[in-house]
């Protein structure tokens, strides 16, 4: 046999072993997807609303890892990691600079008096298997480059934080806190921590004036992680205003580190920018905030999302001109400045946030896409909320 | 699109969708997952100009490989790439080792850009000739040429029984494209 002959012969032998289409009636998903682009296009001619109105104009993606179907599809490289067929992963799932560091998943929500009190368990990306790890941490946040993780211990709150060295699982440095803590959160820079602290377990939503209420916010930490010396603020929540009251209300870092941002700040707000000394900020970050998408503006500052809490949708800095289709699943990070990491509805189903969206990369427009996950389901195994850090 | 039209393409998909596969899961080196959203899409591209393609095959053709370029672009995958699980070779009734060596050249073949890998599958398993794939592919022929000549010499590389005297030379061989493999 020949060269020739024998790249004919594989091919086709391949092409022979092909199976048939996983998923059923692969017409009817593409004329689904017509129906549901022909729909987006009239709500967009009838009002400028339409772009925070669900739905994907852009049909692309095959639903091919319902629940229960396992296949070998993966791709991997240096570049990303995808694995279309978990939900939640087993294994890596990263693209570009970002990565799915851990996820929360086993969510449970107890009801008890118009309170409910929700659990979950974390599982953290382990280095050395190259999966995640069912832990039994608390909390955990993990620093940029993926090496350390800080952890909070069950139950929350918690009076210690630990550094977590993430190649061997082991809690290289504690540090004791006077005010008990549920949540942290890395600085982008990765040398430093805020803490916040609870009055109760945060995760905890009571609706306003009834039986229970939801344990509050009292103040955060400012942790500078080598020295292990801490700073403490006090900061109750003000939600006097609000139907139903969240027990957390996690105090976070603006994108250059140079800022804090404090939902429910005494007095009114919503939220409150504070500088590293305490003092409130004149200026307020562009593009992000409480209700802002966390993919925020793009590395190369071209591109920004702004979103309803539900979808977003891409728009150019310097037009503030829609980029691609209407409004789009929520864009959690960009993977360099021309890739999106976000959630994708599924095709042949109404979308909400939490259920029926996996994760996808995808360029600016949202005209291609990567499936990177499986789907997820709201109150089903494949319910999980992912952790995306710079890697 | 009206009721006759959606008859027609529902019969076009279940007739040919077989063969769409095929194609799509050797330009997507054998990941069907991803060969099934590549075909997904490349229909819901041709259901919306349904009415309008003369030849809707010939148009889901080129939809599959100048989007499977897309994508790739996209994952900027100019790196090797693991994809799909390939079978093993134990078990087959060749014993001639011809069976190893297809093995051999699917994972070699995974290996390849989709780019380089989209000119082989047109080259050697659609049979096109090169003006074709140019126009398929929104390319030039000199393009054709040198993307096939590369995407041979590194089949060559990871497959070192393809080098010439480990694999007999046919009387085709030598001529276009197959004097690449030199």
């Amino acid at each position: 046999m020949n060269a020739d002959q024998l790249l004919r012969d594989t091919l086709r032998e391949w092409a022979e072993e092909t199976p048939t289409p996983v998923g059923a009636d692969l017409a009817g998903r593409a004329l689904l997807r017509r129906s549901r682009r022909r729909v987006t296009g009239v709500t967009v001619a009838v009002a400028a609303f339409a772009l925070l109105v669900g739905g994907v104009a852009i049909p692309v993606l095959a639903e091919s890892d319902q629940p229960g179907y396992s296949g070998p599809g993966r791709m991997m490289d240096n570049d990303v990691s995808a694995h279309p067929g978990e939900s939640p992963p087993r294994h890596l799932i990263a693209a570009g600079d970002v990565a799915v560091s851990a996820y929360q998943a086993d969510r449970k929500t107890r009801k008890q008096g118009g309170a409910e009190r929700t659990t979950y368990t974390w599982y953290l990306y382990d280095p050395g298997t190259q999966q995640y790890e069912k832990t039994d941490w608390g909390w955990v946040d993990v620093a940029p480059g993926m090496r350390r993780a800080a952890v909070l211990e069950k139950t929350l709150p918690a009076s210690r934080v630990g550094i977590l060295d993430m190649t061997t699982g082991k809690v290289t440095k504690w540090i004791p806190l006077e005010h008990k803590a549920g949540g942290v959160q890395w600085s982008p820079d990765g040398k430093r921590l805020v803490v916040t602290t609870y009055s109760g377990y945060p995760d905890i939503e009571a609706l306003y004036g009834g039986e229970h209420t939801a344990p509050k916010r009292t103040g955060y930490y400012l942790v500078d992680v080598a020295s292990g010396r801490t700073r403490y603020r006090p900061m109750d929540v003000d939600d006097s205003k609000a139907i139903v009251t969240s027990g957390r209300a996690d105090v976070r870092w603006n994108r250059d580190g140079k800022l804090l941002l404090v939902p429910w700040p005494p007095g009114g707000a919503i939220e409150t920018w504070y500088d590293l000394k305490g003092q409130p900020s004149k200026k307020t970050p562009s593009y992000e905030g409480w209700d802002a998408p966390p993919a925020g503006l793009s590395p190369d500052g071209r591109y920004y999302t702004v979103g309803d809490g539900w979808t977003a949708t891409v728009k150019e800095t310097g037009t503030h001109r829609t980029v691609g289709p209407s409004s789009i699943g929520m864009t959690l990070a960009w993977a360099d400045s021309g890739r999106l990491v976000r959630w994708d509805c599924r095709p042949d189903h109404s979308c909400q946030r939490g259920d029926n969206e996996r994760l996808v990369l995808t360029d600016p427009t949202g005209h291609i896409k990567i499936p990177l996950s499986g789907y997820r389901y709201s109150d089903t195994p494949q319910d999980w909320d992912p952790l995306i850090t710079r890697r | 699109m009206n009721d006759e039209e959606e008859r027609r393409f529902r019969e076009f998909v279940a007739a040919r969708s077989p063969a769409l596969m095929r194609t799509a899961t050797l330009l997507t080196g054998g990941d069907t997952h991803a060969a099934e959203d590549l075909l997904q899409t490349a229909l819901a591209k041709a259901a919306g100009r349904w009415g309008r393609l003369e030849n809707p095959e010939a148009y889901l053709r080129q939809v599959l490989y100048r989007q499977q370029v897309s994508l790739w672009r996209l994952l900027r995958t100019r790196r090797e790439t693991t994809v799909a699980e390939l079978p093993d070779a134990a078990g087959r009734e060749d014993t001639t080792g011809a069976a190893e060596l297809r093995i051999q050249m699917r994972r070699a073949l995974a290996r390849l850009t989709a780019r380089q890998r989209s000119m082989l599958v047109l080259r050697y398993f659609e049979d096109c000739p090169e003006g074709e794939v140019a126009e398929l592919l929104g390319c030039s022929v000199g393009t054709v040429r040198s993307t096939t000549h590369r995407a041979l010499a590194k089949l060559r590389k990871l497959v070192p029984e393809l080098e010439p005297g480990a694999v007999s030379r046919g009387p085709e061989f030598g001529n276009s494209p197959a004097e690449v493999w030199k």
